[in-house]
């Protein structure tokens, strides 16, 4: 006999990853066709989390494929942020170029735009996101992305509170910026 | 392990002169039997006609045979016993074989193609394995019967202050909105029976426990591993008085779908629990509840651990105090039932509401939502569209980290926005995000718990998220196309939807745990990887398999239209891909979700 509690532990956690406390065994290389069914089976999640280091085990291999999804104007926007940030994770600097061209077209859909925000301060130098995060806060039509930008100014750059500070001097509805004033113990 | 043989050729293979007879085959002699003379030597055993047709009784089976009826063969089977075992199993004779499916080992006729097996069979090869056995087939689904386009409203701003920039934890403690419901018992101490009446005529009951005494899950562990403080109620009564759940005895040899009533976690604060939510509770119940005094126990985990669990569990309290609230869901016979939705805009993309309610995707996204649940014979009605106060977008639409738990969480504390009435609870985010390196934009949905407190509204638990950042996206022809990102919204909140009334993933990741229900298809790993360096990474059967190299179940897995290998064109499979994505509800689907207190 188990307990509900065993039970809500074993069965129903909503994780695509062994349960807690299994054991590691060696990690094995994947072929090129376990790669792209992987991926695949990533990007299809829908409530399920996948790890950083489900992800980064793909190894580089991923990155084609993951790049044709992110280039692929076709493919939904929630389908090319999941890929540009896996990508993210697997190839850095490949993302990062990915992002900073995504941010430099205002023609983008905002959800790709948002991602591309994130992801720049995951792979970034400060300095480069300092110079691209601070165009965006300043100049961008998107409170939204404004904020987003400013929340990863503070978190990713030195002295990016100063830069969030004089931001919010300007901004009308200072309340989008909760999070990066959270971040720098400002207040409204 | 359940074990059943199912030997068999055709019946007309018997027209042959055999140990049965030549003046009398042994299907005619099945059949006058009504079944119980089919022990024929093989090849010339009993007929499909009698020993695959559908039973529900073991007085239907030959002698020595038993009838199988759950997740593997839906419309039930006779059989005996085998073993499977890595060479192919003992225990099967003449032309089948053993085989392990996702409720045991079952020995299947042998077969080259689908005319081989009888009807609701199809022939396919399972495992890896080169031989093909008949397997049964996915059940019917079918369009529903016909609904009323749903009815877009403006629901108005939600007024809530703003917390401020240090906002508390709130878990409000709320009463219900339904008409059939009962506060059985206010500020409960855990260990405490409770009675409450159920009326005649009720398909179902919906237990609601909110926490009135504060989250009291501080350094709650399980074995070391930390765990929320869960409000479940447990040994649950009938009048007879029959314990139909006890939440500290659940028989681990059955199925999820075999046992009368199941939990599915996450209710910290408030738990909610539904009776029946299982194939077997289902069953059990054809007609309704058995009408008089029930009772029930309240009950949470730290109570557990503090108790029965303090060998295997710290951190345990008796100071658990709950409202508890019973909803009763009438039995209904009619077509069509109406559900009502709430929209939450936390998307400012889609905000105010009086243009939301005017947007062609918008529309789109509900109406097609609708066409899922109208399979189920379930009519979405009012869709109200709520606007947020500011301060709740800019906080929740991008920042929700999926992966912060409990009742404090973003998420949890953006439920309490949810305003009264008995309505289905969805928040509409432009992404999901945080401030860490973990991608919260992985996922695209994440509900309160299974089942919702559905007309509790306000509490922690009281909606679900989905990501509308592809809304206007896409293309997006007549019918349903998962390149539109209306119809992948609409998929999407129809699967959160589902959750909340009370639907669990048909197939989880790993594929070594499933739904509730027998008329669902599973996809177990080892049965439906077609490589041994697959299945050795099966987590079901290699516990010590990493997270990196896990075989999970992708949906080209599971596409089979078969009861072992299918489910990935099910509403409620782990995975939205485009390529096998068909949002389809099975019959015992519609059944449960018909009975949450949301479907009016």
């Amino acid at each position: 006999m188990l307990s509900g509690l065993v039970l809500t532990l074993i069965l129903s956690a909503p994780s695509a990853a062994p349960r807690p406390g299994a054991p590691s065994a060696p990690t094995r290389a994947l072929s090129e066709g376990e790669i792209a069914s992987r991926v695949r089976t990533y990007l299809a999640v829908i409530d399920t989390p996948i790890s950083d280091a489900q992800w980064k085990a793909l190894g580089a291999g991923a990155a084609p494929q993951l790049t044709a999804v992110l280039e692929d104007s076709r493919r939904l926007p929630t389908a090319r942020g999941r890929a540009l940030w896996a990508l993210g994770l697997i190839a850095p600097a490949a993302a990062e170029a990915h992002a900073r061209r995504i941010l430099a077209d205002p023609a983008q859909e905002l959800h790709l735009r948002d991602v591309a925000i994130g992801a720049l301060g995951q792979v970034a130098t400060p300095e480069v996101v300092a110079r691209e995060l601070t165009l965006v806060m300043e100049t961008d039509a998107s409170r939204q992305l404004r904020a987003r930008a400013a929340s990863v100014l503070a978190e990713k750059v030195e002295g990016g509170c100063e830069a969030v500070r004089g931001q919010l001097a300007r901004e009308a509805s200072p309340e989008a910026f909760r999070t990066s004033m959270r971040r720098c113990h400002l207040s409204r | 392990m359940k074990t059943l043989c199912l030997p068999g050729v055709l019946a007309v293979l018997l027209l042959i002169a055999s140990g049965c007879g030549t003046t009398q085959t042994c299907a005619e002699r099945c059949t006058a039997s009504g079944g119980s003379d089919c022990g024929c030597a093989p090849p010339f055993r009993a007929p499909y006609s009698l020993v695959e047709t559908p039973c529900s009784a073991n007085a239907k089976c030959p002698t020595g045979q038993t009838c199988e009826v759950g997740e593997d063969f839906p419309a039930g089977a006779c059989g005996k016993t085998c073993t499977a075992t890595a060479d192919g199993g003992t225990g099967c004779v003449g032309d089948s074989a053993c085989v392990a499916l996702s409720t045991g080992s079952f020995c299947l006729r042998t077969c080259t193609t689908e005319a081989d097996c009888w009807p609701g069979f199809v022939c396919e090869a399972l495992g890896g394995s080169t031989a093909k056995t008949c397997i049964a087939k996915s059940p019917g689904y079918g369009a529903g019967p016909g609904c009323a386009a749903p009815t877009l409203r403006v629901g108005g701003t939600v007024s809530a202050p703003d917390p401020g920039m240090n906002p508390v934890c709130t878990h409000p403690v709320k009463l219900s909105d339904s008409p059939f419901a009962k506060l059985v018992g206010t500020n409960v101490p855990v260990g405490t029976e409770l009675a409450f009446e159920i009326p005649a005529g009720t398909a179902a009951f919906t237990v609601v426990m909110q926490s009135t005494a504060g989250t009291l899950d501080g350094g709650l562990a399980y074995q070391g591993t930390p765990i929320g403080n869960d409000a479940v109620p447990t040994l649950i009564k009938d009048p007879t008085p029959r314990v139909v759940y006890d939440d500290l005895h659940i028989d681990g040899s059955k199925t999820s779908a075999e046992q009368e009533a199941f939990y599915g976690g996450g209710g910290e604060t408030t738990g909610t629990f539904t009776f029946p939510d299982t194939s077997a509770g289902l069953k059990a119940n054809p007609s309704g509840l058995k009408a008089g005094t029930w009772h029930l126990t309240v009950n949470d985990y730290a109570y557990e651990c503090l108790t029965a669990l303090s060998s295997v569990c710290t951190g345990g309290s008796s100071g658990g105090h709950y409202n508890v609230i019973v909803i009763t869901q009438p039995v209904s016979t009619v077509a069509t039932r109406p559900l009502d939705l709430g929209i939450y805009l936390a998307d400012a993309q889609l905000s105010p509401a009086a243009a939301a309610v005017k947007d062609a995707a918008l529309v789109r996204t509900v109406n097609q939502m609708a066409a899922f649940y109208a399979q189920a014979g379930i009519c979405l009605r009012n869709v109200d569209v709520f606007d947020l106060p500011t301060w709740a977008v800019d906080r929740y639409g991008t920042t929700i980290d999926p992966n912060e738990a409990g009742p404090c969480s973003d998420l949890n504390q953006l439920f309490t926005l949810s305003q009264p009435g008995n309505r289905l609870n969805l928040f509409f985010v432009q992404d999901f995000q945080n401030a860490g390196t973990t991608p919260g934009n992985a996922i695209v949905g994440l509900d309160g718990t299974i089942p919702g407190p559905s007309s509790v509204n306000g509490t922690v638990k009281s909606g679900a998220v989905v990501n509308a950042g592809s809304i206007h996206a896409g293309a997006c022809g007549a019918a349903f196309s998962p390149s539109c990102g209306a119809d992948e919204l609409a998929y999407i909140a129809a699967h959160e939807g589902g959750h909340w009334l009370g639907l669990y993933h048909t197939t989880e990741a790993t594929g070594d745990s499933f739904d509730t229900l027998d008329d669902t298809p599973s996809c177990k790993c080892e049965l439906c990887t077609t490589s041994a360096s697959d299945r050795a990474n099966c987590y079901g059967s290699n516990p010590k398999v990493t997270a990196n190299t896990v075989k999970l179940m992708g949906a080209e897995l599971c596409a089979q239209a078969t009861t072992a290998c299918g489910g990935s064109d099910d509403l409620m499979f782990w995975l939205f891909d485009p390529g096998f994505a068909k949002g389809k509800l099975s019959p015992e689907q519609a059944q449960t979700m018909k009975l949450n207190p949301a479907v009016q």
